[in-house]
């Protein structure tokens, strides 16, 4: 009989050993997946001052605009210094900070249809290029970022893992979602 | 629900490769069985009833059994080891440029930075990129036999007549070609082939020495003629499964195109447009080095290629895959293709 109830421990810690290391496996994969749209953001945000300055030779009376751009690329960037992968708020902040940038990053594109000089000039064109190809890499990186979010989150949830996440504290981490997909999609196609 | 549906057929094509996959080693041991078998077999008089008896001589069996898969996958690694794992010297060979350090041209910087989204996009690692120059048409090829070694190269074509998006969708179907080791698989197809193609060699000598040799001389003629037929066969039902794996895979890489970069209508969008350049005449290849390669490009040489010989399924039926809605009557192709799907259905 001892032997029988010893077994059934053995197996049980066994178990909670093994469940307990995927939950870290996972973890460092969507935090590790994190640190990669950290990379793409970067360079997003150090693109900025160099389009404004290229639209300001054209577009002296959008001032406007452009400080908007400036002011929310900087509010962007703050955040993503700050940013915690996986945790709620800070997802959310980086989140609808991202999806300012990328509105206000809209209507730069929206005001290059105005100033064909603008937009015939080679300069905006190899920047528009770099914008688009980094826009893309944020998405992919994201759509990642996403997928092992999801991942974790399914083994954490589910019974009986989820008692073990709570006994030791693992939190439920948050996808990062940008309220920007039109304007990312109505980028000026340049033509060649 | 389309996204679900993408996934599914993926699913789908991995099982029918694998089947495939199975077949090919299933027939070389059954040809190199029937081959011992014959070799080993002697049917010997026995002098009591006057009656044939059955002898098998199993040490014989094991010898020939081992030299007929040992030809056959020797000639396979030696075609594989020769056809390359370095993609970049294939697409050297095929007259594909390389442009990876190429800067100033806008149309070869957006094709860079489209392959690093892609890359980012599968997880994967970029690989080298060519142009292949002078072809006007759009077509793109990957080779190489492992990620590591990868290459890409698209036409001038694609790269002029595509837009953004189209170019991606392209560009992450030859990613799901290095992904799933299309071009290994490939290679292992075209080595067997040859392999049976040097068992009909074989058969020839073993066919003409049992003519001129007495003890024996029918038997060793017989496995002969066996040894070639067997080889024929093999040989033509290989470039069939070759034809059919290779049009599989394209489904496959299709799928996982568009779950790479989560845009099948672009991929759709692509292969419009080489119909469109197919059926208004257009001369699609220029190099001949690139006909002998046509089970890696993209899209078909040419649009007569159809049937159990084809290397792609048919255009139509990939652009439906994608876009079910897509009526080829409506953009005006003509019927030949049209034809064929209306058959099968």
């Amino acid at each position: 009989m001892e032997w029988v109830l010893l077994g059934i421990l053995g197996v049980l810690i066994l178990y909670v050993i093994l469940e307990y290391n995927k939950l870290v496996r996972l973890r460092n994969v969507f935090q590790n997946a994190f640190k990669q749209i950290d990379v793409t953001l970067k360079q997003r945000h150090d693109m900025i001052p160099q389009l404004v300055n290229t639209v300001k030779g054209y577009a002296k009376h959008e001032q406007a605009t452009l400080t908007g751009v400036i002011d929310a690329r900087n509010q962007a960037e703050k955040l993503r210094g700050q940013s915690d992968s996986g945790d709620a708020g800070s997802m959310l902040a980086l989140g609808q900070a991202e999806g300012l940038l990328g509105k206000a990053m809209g209507g730069i594109f929206a005001l290059s249809e105005a100033y064909p000089d603008l937009k015939a000039d080679g300069a905006f064109r190899d920047l528009m290029e770099q914008l688009t190809t980094i826009e893309n890499k944020v998405a992919a990186s994201r759509r990642g970022y996403n997928n092992t979010v999801l991942e974790y989150n399914n083994v954490l949830e589910t019974f009986p893992t989820n008692i073990l996440a709570n006994m030791f504290t693992f939190k439920r981490a948050s996808e990062l979602d940008f309220d920007d997909r039109e304007a990312i999609q109505n980028a000026p196609e340049v033509e060649f | 629900m389309a996204e679900m549906s993408m996934y599914r057929h993926g699913a789908n094509a991995r099982k029918q490769s694998l089947l495939i996959t199975s077949l090919f080693i299933f027939s070389v041991l059954l040809i190199a069985v029937l081959i011992a078998s014959l070799a080993s077999v002697r049917l010997t008089p026995e002098t009591v009833n006057q009656a044939n008896q059955i002898v098998v001589d199993w040490r014989l069996f094991v010898y020939v059994a081992l030299a007929v898969a040992g030809v056959i996958v020797l000639t396979s690694l030696w075609k594989m080891v020769s056809m390359g794992g370095d993609g970049a010297k294939v697409a050297r060979s095929l007259g594909a440029t390389d442009v990876s350090d190429e800067t100033g041209d806008p149309l070869i910087t957006r094709y860079k930075n489209i392959v690093e989204e892609v890359a980012l996009g599968a997880s994967m690692q970029a690989p080298r990129i060519f142009v292949l120059e002078n072809e006007p048409g759009i077509n793109a090829f990957a080779a190489g036999s492992s990620p590591d070694k990868a290459a890409i190269a698209v036409t001038r074509g694609a790269l002029k007549l595509l837009n953004r998006g189209e170019l991606a969708a392209v560009v992450a179907h030859e990613f799901a070609h290095i992904r799933n080791l299309d071009m290994r698989l490939n290679v292992r197809v075209i080595g067997l082939i040859h392999g049976l193609m040097v068992l009909y060699v074989v058969g020839r000598i073993l066919m003409h020495s049992g003519g001129r040799s007495r003890k024996g001389g029918a038997q060793i003629a017989l496995i002969g003629i066996a040894i070639i037929l067997l080889g024929l066969l093999g040989a033509f039902m290989g470039k069939i499964m070759q034809a059919a794996i290779s049009r599989q895979r394209e489904y496959l890489a299709d799928a996982d195109s568009a779950r790479y970069t989560g845009d099948p209508d672009s991929l759709a969008g692509a292969l419009k447009k080489i119909g469109g350049l197919q059926h208004s005449g257009m001369k699609e290849a220029v190099h001949d080095e690139l006909e002998e390669a046509r089970h890696m490009m993209f899209a078909e040489l040419s649009v007569k290629m159809s049937g159990l010989m084809s290397t792609h399924p048919p255009l139509v039926k990939r652009i439906q895959a994608l876009d079910p809605s897509f009526d080829p009557d409506q953009n005006g192709w003509p019927s030949m293709e049209n034809a064929e799907v209306a058959k099968e259905a």
